[in-house]
């Protein structure tokens, strides 16, 4: 019955829970999804993570490889990010050519990163001009359910945490690559960016903030994918983009920025211990 | 426009200069500089379009953004994905369904605060070609420069020093936040001085476009 | 692409005019529309306008490897977009036929014809030569594209000036525009592409418009006609580049004759205001003078009906001389014959006049009553 209800008043089935305070899947308007992660999943990368956030699954792989750097930035490595939205992850997309999404959703992961300085490029190189490392860093959606943003970066900040790099030795002369996988050194990582996506909703004249968005309510509160993201890195501001959907008031995006800051505790939390878990299982 | 230019220097905005219908075969199109950044938007519509990208309750929106040289990259898309989400909140799109409204913005010169000009350039436009609006918007750019002051519409000297740089959009009514975009890190409070600076700013772009439309709708009435 | 539809009376209204001596905006046949070229702050960028239509050029280099076959000569790469800015047919992101077609013929013009020194452009042979990129945006489609698409082309690559590299031993330093004063490009010659439509087999038109360029091969069921559209490419000291004849068979080579001497003097002209436009914004720069496309914008363009902007003017109206216009109504009012009366006034008798109708007056048949009788 509530099926063919949702069918045919897609609007006011939804309105119908939101002017009793509740979300369509039972959710309170503040509350978020449950989290899991699992890092060193892939045995085949050089780091990586899987990260579900309700039913949205990503898993992130960071493959390295050597590369000359650039010749106006001779003592910078890469950091290439790229997010893929493959068919089998939602009936929105089509096989082919990445859409028009993925690269939007990637602009926001890398722009997050650079911003937020949380991998020194100068870390990454090995010679100046002549050798530094590329960290490709590919970030695969198996189901979309909303919050892209909040788990790829929960994704790629966990794989990069726990990536090292083996040392290498670069003979200038001979232009010889020696590179010693037994001795490897952890990857810096300064700062843990933690996105927060937020659907605003205009119900009965008063803006509405969905943390957390599902697709489903997404899609309700207009625009492609969330309509505000925030994020926070070490109690700084790393950026806050907001697209579409109805315009929140300013109190209302206050209440986003603390609810943001809330939540960067609990996912720090959520990544340490799993990189504590993964410790212990690798000295076992 | 003399007497938009004086107003405009009190607030340290840069000086506009705006052509409406400055393209003869689109349905509306114009032409905006903010000081030395220059941008030309086209809009046509409402067109027929291909099943596949047609709805049933609304009429598309394409947004193409076309850079000045150079194959097209991924900022690209992310330029075109903010301009078309906050033109899609503006258009009374239900009033046209299984149609699309294409709007085409080409770069001609970027110095500084490039995308806010788009921005306008498209809502200027899109006023232009008539097509049903349930309100205007404007941008304004700033940024923090090392020392934590807050410049509007930064100059491209600006920008390569500053800490951060942050956009927003708001709407002719409320003066709400439509869109807004931001780079670098920054503390929250900030961003709130940043974001009612700019609100107050944005009543400057407002009169502006309120000129140029009484200047042109007295020629064709 | 949308398809567009020209309407059979549109197509016979066209030919029609045509082949009584008239164009529909008030030209000549042999006349062109304004050219004007506006420089933006780069060096190679210009926005070209031909009349209505307009093009934005750019030229932009980088460094790269020589193709193998030719290691000492750098390289020249055009490439022209329609975006649906142009005009509402076309779509975003699709190469149509109107792209390749134009593309090609400016490659003819500008590649093949060897008009810039690839060899200059050559940095460390086999390794690093430059390579230039001319980038073609259609901002607005009103007929003869090929024109306007060359000249912004040549205008750009005339007004491109590249970075200066200085070599030491193996590495190569690029210095900035503000270390060291950039280098133009050498153009041994500068071609041009010049439109012309064909009608009926023996009218020429020089820079058609669009409603020009799309009726004039296509014959309508009252105009059977064969007609199309030829491209030349001539540069300023007469020399033809290219020839290019798309729509119908001519069955008559005089008028290719008629084209290319016709061509010729407008080449020269053309190439004498890119130089001087060109010689112009060098000394402007000189002068610290910041150049901008901004200048382009002007705020009486939004009298956007007066007589200027109207693009479709009739030769026998000036808008000018209203009062004239006036008069000749006036006059001509007068010449009008009043319709002859039917009446005649006669005097009969003496101190009376009488209204009688004329005879004939009437186209009534009379019939008499004798005749019944009879």
């Amino acid at each position: 019955m509530a099926e063919i209800y949702k069918l045919i008043h897609p609007l006011k089935y939804f309105n119908d829970y939101i002017s009793r305070n509740i979300r369509p899947d039972g959710r309170k308007f503040t509350e978020q999804r449950n989290i899991k992660l699992n890092v060193n999943s892939l045995k085949t990368a050089d780091a990586s993570a899987v990260v579900k956030c309700g039913n949205t699954t990503i898993v992130c792989g960071i493959k390295l490889e050597l590369a000359t750097p650039k010749a106006e930035e001779p003592n910078q490595g890469f950091l290439v990010t790229n997010v893929e939205l493959p068919a089998l992850c939602s009936s929105k997309y089509k096989p082919g050519p990445p859409s028009d999404h993925a690269q939007v959703t990637n602009c926001l992961v890398s722009d997050i990163i650079v911003n937020s300085k949380s991998v020194d490029l100068k870390d990454l190189c090995i010679v100046p001009d002549k050798l530094a490392w590329v960290l490709y860093c590919d970030m695969v959606c198996l189901d979309n359910d909303g919050s892209l943003v909040d788990a790829c970066i929960i994704a790629l900040m966990a794989s990069l945490k726990t990536l090292s790099l083996p040392s290498v030795t670069y003979d200038c002369e001979t232009e010889e690559i020696t590179v010693d996988e037994n001795n490897k050194t952890p990857l810096k990582v300064h700062g843990m960016p933690v996105a927060t996506s937020f659907a605003v909703y205009k119900a009965l004249e008063s803006d509405m903030l969905l943390m957390d968005p599902s697709t489903y309510e997404e899609d309700m509160c207009g625009g492609i994918g969330a309509n505000f993201v925030v994020c926070c890195n070490n109690g700084l501001l790393c950026g806050t983009q907001k697209f579409g959907g109805s315009n929140p008031s300013t109190e209302c995006q206050e209440e986003a920025l603390k609810m943001a800051k809330h939540r960067v505790k609990l996912v720090e939390q959520v990544i340490e211990k799993c990189i504590k878990n993964n410790e212990i299982a690798m000295s076992r | 426009m003399g007497a938009e230019e004086q107003n405009i220097k009190e607030f340290k905005l840069k000086p506009m200069k705006c052509e409406l219908n400055f393209l003869s075969k689109s349905d509306g199109s114009a032409i905006l500089s903010q000081g030395e950044t220059v941008a030309l938007a086209s809009v046509n519509g409402p067109l027929d379009v291909k099943m596949q990208s047609q709805s049933i309750e609304k009429s598309t929106l394409e947004v193409l953004f076309c850079s000045k040289g150079g194959k097209p990259s991924v900022g690209d898309r992310y330029k075109e994905n903010i301009i078309r989400q906050t033109c899609e909140t503006a258009i009374l799109s239900s009033l046209y369904p299984r149609t699309a409204i294409t709007i085409t913005i080409q770069e001609l010169e970027d110095y500084g605060g490039f995308l806010s000009c788009c921005l306008n350039t498209a809502c200027l436009a899109l006023v232009n070609s008539g097509v049903a609006m349930r309100h205007v918007f404007a941008a304004v750019s700033c940024a923090l420069d090392d020392r934590g002051n807050i410049l509007l519409e930064p100059t491209q000297q600006q920008l390569e020093t500053a800490r951060a740089t942050m956009n927003f959009v708001f709407d002719s009514r409320q003066k709400s936040l439509v869109t807004s975009f931001t780079e670098g890190a920054f503390s929250e409070d900030t961003y709130k001085e940043a974001l009612a600076r700019c609100r107050s700013a944005s009543d400057l772009v407002f009169s502006f476009y309120r000129d140029i439309v009484t200047k042109y709708s007295k020629v064709i009435g | 692409m949308r398809y567009l539809f020209l309407s059979s009376c549109e197509k016979n209204f066209i030919h029609r005019i045509i082949s009584e001596g008239h164009r529909l905006d008030g030209r000549n046949y042999n006349e062109s529309r304004n050219l004007q070229i506006s420089f933006g702050s780069e060096y190679g960028s210009c926005i070209v306008s031909l009349g209505e239509t307009k093009v934005l050029a750019q030229v932009t280099c980088e460094v790269t490897q020589p193709k193998q076959i030719r290691p000492n000569e750098g390289i020249l790469y055009i490439n022209v977009e329609i975006s649906p800015m142009a005009a509402p047919q076309f779509e975003a992101n699709r190469q149509t036929d109107l792209t390749v077609y134009l593309n090609r013929l400016l490659e003819k013009c500008y590649k093949d014809s060897k008009c810039i020194d690839l060899e200059s452009l050559c940095i460390v042979v086999e390794e690093k030569v430059w390579s230039l990129r001319v980038d073609i945006k259609v901002l607005n489609h009103a007929g003869n594209l090929v024109e306007c698409a060359s000249i912004a082309a040549l205008t750009s690559l005339a007004h491109f000036k590249r970075p200066d590299v200085t070599r030491s031993g193996d590495s190569v330093i690029i210095h900035t525009l503000v270390e060291k004063d950039p280098i133009p490009t050498v153009l041994y010659h500068y071609p041009v592409c010049l439109t012309f439509a064909i009608f009926q087999n023996n009218i020429l038109l020089s820079d058609p418009s669009f409603i020009e360029e799309c009726v004039c091969a296509s014959g309508t069921e009252e105009v059977n006609s064969s007609g199309g559209l030829l491209v030349v490419g001539m540069n300023q000291y007469r020399e033809l580049c290219l020839l290019n004849l798309s729509g119908a068979a001519l069955y008559d080579s005089s008028i290719v004759h008629k084209a290319i001497k016709s061509a010729a003097d407008r080449c020269k002209e053309i190439v004498d205001t890119v130089k001087k436009t060109i010689m112009n914004d060098d000394t402007m720069r000189q002068k610290r003078v910041r150049i901008n496309f901004s200048d382009i914008i002007t705020s009486d363009h939004v009298l956007s009906l007066n007589k200027k902007d109207l693009n479709i003017r009739l030769k026998n109206y000036n808008a000018d001389l209203p009062k004239c216009d006036d008069e000749e109504m006036i006059e001509e009012f007068e010449d009008e014959k009043p319709e002859p009366s039917k009446y005649d006034v006669v005097p009969s008798l003496p101190q009376t006049a009488e209204i009688i109708a004329k005879k004939g007056a009437s186209t009534w048949i009379e019939i008499s009553s004798e005749s019944d009788e009879d």
